[in-house]
């Protein structure tokens, strides 16, 4: 349920020593805007808000100068103190990212109070009218497009100013995600905050749920295509991904998917946003490599080398590699 | 405040913090396992009893230090884990941090440098959805449980030190004070010199000078 919107207009402040004047007005809780709003952000966003971030302690201490004017402006829900949030985004907030709408908008659910932060980009357009037979056109700057879905957001949820409002979940719908999910200015430098999900967490839940998946399946197709896709995941390091984004990368079929998802401690890991670590999955999925005299160099993850290769002993101290799968990838190297 | 309510959903919730103390407690062991040289990793729900106590106390100028003591006690769960070396304390925080997101994490020492008394390292963590499990409502589990990484004799040194302080019906008098002074300084020559050794050796095991 809305409580309260509050609106700001974010100039480019980045690198800018000249003190900034920030304007900003309450939003009532009726209207177009209030429509859009509720519409664009609020009813979406708990599924569009899927990134878990946390406050980074300062010096060490269970304090954090963003939590501080966040909390108190949830305790005062007055409008100077959450222009010291727009003040400070102004002051992050470069040429790239151009100006900025920001709307802080309090919302209650039962016993919770919910803070969401929003940016959407102001743009410039075209107005016309016609009067009297003529067309006039007016250039128009600092413009909020009604339809533009290219927004930041993070929700913070709680009861308690004391022991909440330390994580909440974010989403950068501005950014592009084949590189980032989320924009560093506005995580680590307006917010102050980081991944809430450690990469090595993230990266040692799929690499576990992949190695005991692999041991559970008995059928021979199934058990060399997530062997295929642990090879492939190497490609994945340093980028944002899910267990779940992880399978439908890789088209894993349903019921290679649900083996995966069972084999985390709880289903709703799947969804969890994380920064793939290759080392720590690397030290989950070993790999053994055999180099035989012959030239020939036999590899696959160390605990199920055995299942993969089947080996036969001669009477000459030689021994017989065999297995069975299909070809999903080849790589030539100069040297090994 | 009602502390008889208080104490009723603490002995409520108390059950549950003893299970997700557990699953802390195997999660943690998984994690630091690359480490050699940990002696003990314990975990425990705070009894029912000291929660009251904490809950019960008061400032220097007489207010109560938690008005909501349910949400702020951040203890509620406390691991500790128990190494050899000081060296191997910050190890073990570098490979906590790489895996669990703290809201803090000091050292705890004495302020004044002339001073010997209380030494460990301190983190508030998360409690994570994968320590709770499923059926749980998660408002009878805290947000987060409390690290403490010690070396074996800053470990020795508390445990004795809060064991008398139990036992005494009254203040210790300067003395005492004084004496247990001495042993924490005691405590900290002797992991100052296990270290330098430790390191000692390391360093020529790596062929270093």
């Amino acid at each position: 349920m809305f409580k309260r919107i509050f609106s700001f207009l974010v100039p480019v402040g980045k690198n800018i020593k000249e003190d900034i004047d920030i304007y900003g007005s309450e939003v009532p809780l009726e209207g177009n805007l209030y429509l859009t709003l509720n519409e664009k952000i609020v009813k979406n966003i708990n599924k569009e808000c899927d990134i878990p971030i946390s406050f980074i302690p300062e010096n060490g201490k269970q304090k954090n100068e963003v939590r501080n004017i966040l909390v108190e402006f949830l305790k005062t829900e007055a409008i100077d103190v959450g222009k010291l949030l727009a003040k400070r985004l102004c002051g992050f907030t470069s040429k790239i990212s151009g100006n900025g709408l920001l709307f802080l908008i309090i919302t209650n659910e039962n016993k919770y109070k919910n803070l969401i932060i929003s940016r959407f980009p102001v743009e410039s357009g075209l107005s016309t009218n016609i009067e009297k037979s003529k067309l006039n056109i007016e250039y128009l700057e600092n413009i909020f497009m009604k339809n533009s879905n290219y927004y930041k957001a993070t929700i913070y949820s709680g009861e308690s100013y004391d022991s909440d409002f330390w994580e909440g979940l974010a989403v950068d719908k501005q950014i592009n995600r084949k590189k980032r999910e989320l924009a560093d200015y506005w995580i680590k430098d307006f917010l102050k905050s980081q991944f809430r999900i450690t990469s090595k967490t993230g990266t040692s839940f799929l690499a576990t749920s992949l190695k005991e998946s692999i041991t559970k399946c008995k059928d021979v197709n199934s058990k060399n295509k997530l062997l295929s896709v642990a090879i492939l995941a190497e490609n994945l390091n340093g980028k944002a991904i899910s267990v779940n984004s992880f399978c439908n990368k890789y088209s894993l079929p349903d019921n290679l998917k649900d083996i995966i998802t069972k084999s985390l401690p709880t289903p709703e890991i799947a969804e969890i946003k994380f920064e793939f670590n290759l080392d720590e999955f690397k030290s989950i999925l070993a790999y053994t490599t055999i180099y035989l005299d012959n030239e020939a160099v036999l590899s696959a993850p160390s605990f199920a080398f055995h299942d993969v290769w089947e080996m036969e002993n001669d009477q000459n101290d030689k021994v017989r590699f065999s297995t069975y799968g299909q070809i999903v990838n080849e790589k030539i190297k100069s040297r090994i | 405040m009602d502390y008889l309510a208080l104490q009723n959903i603490y002995a409520k919730r108390f059950p549950l913090l003893e299970k997700v103390a557990c699953k802390i407690k195997d999660d943690l062991k998984v994690k630091v396992k690359k480490c050699l040289r940990i002696d003990n990793i314990s975990a425990r729900a705070k009894s029912i009893e000291r929660f009251t106590i904490k809950a019960k106390r008061v400032n220097e100028d007489g207010s109560l230090k938690y008005d909501d003591p349910i949400n702020q006690i951040q203890d509620q769960i406390g691991v500790k884990i128990v190494t050899f070396y000081l060296s191997d304390v910050d190890e073990i925080e570098k490979i906590i941090k790489d895996y669990y997101t703290p809201i803090e994490h000091k050292k705890v020492a004495p302020d004044n440098i002339k001073e010997f008394g209380y030494e460990g390292k301190h983190l508030i963590l998360f409690i994570e959805d994968w320590h709770i499990g499923n059926g749980v409502d998660e408002k009878d589990i805290p947000n987060y449980f409390e690290l403490q990484i010690k070396t074996l004799f800053q470990h020795a040194w508390a445990e004795c030190e809060h064991d008398l302080g139990y036992k005494s019906d009254k203040p210790l008098n300067k003395e005492d004070k004084r004496n247990l002074a001495f042993t924490a300084a005691q405590a900290w020559g002797a992991d100052k010199i296990f270290n330098e050794v430790f390191i000692k050796i390391m360093r020529n095991e790596k062929g270093l000078q």
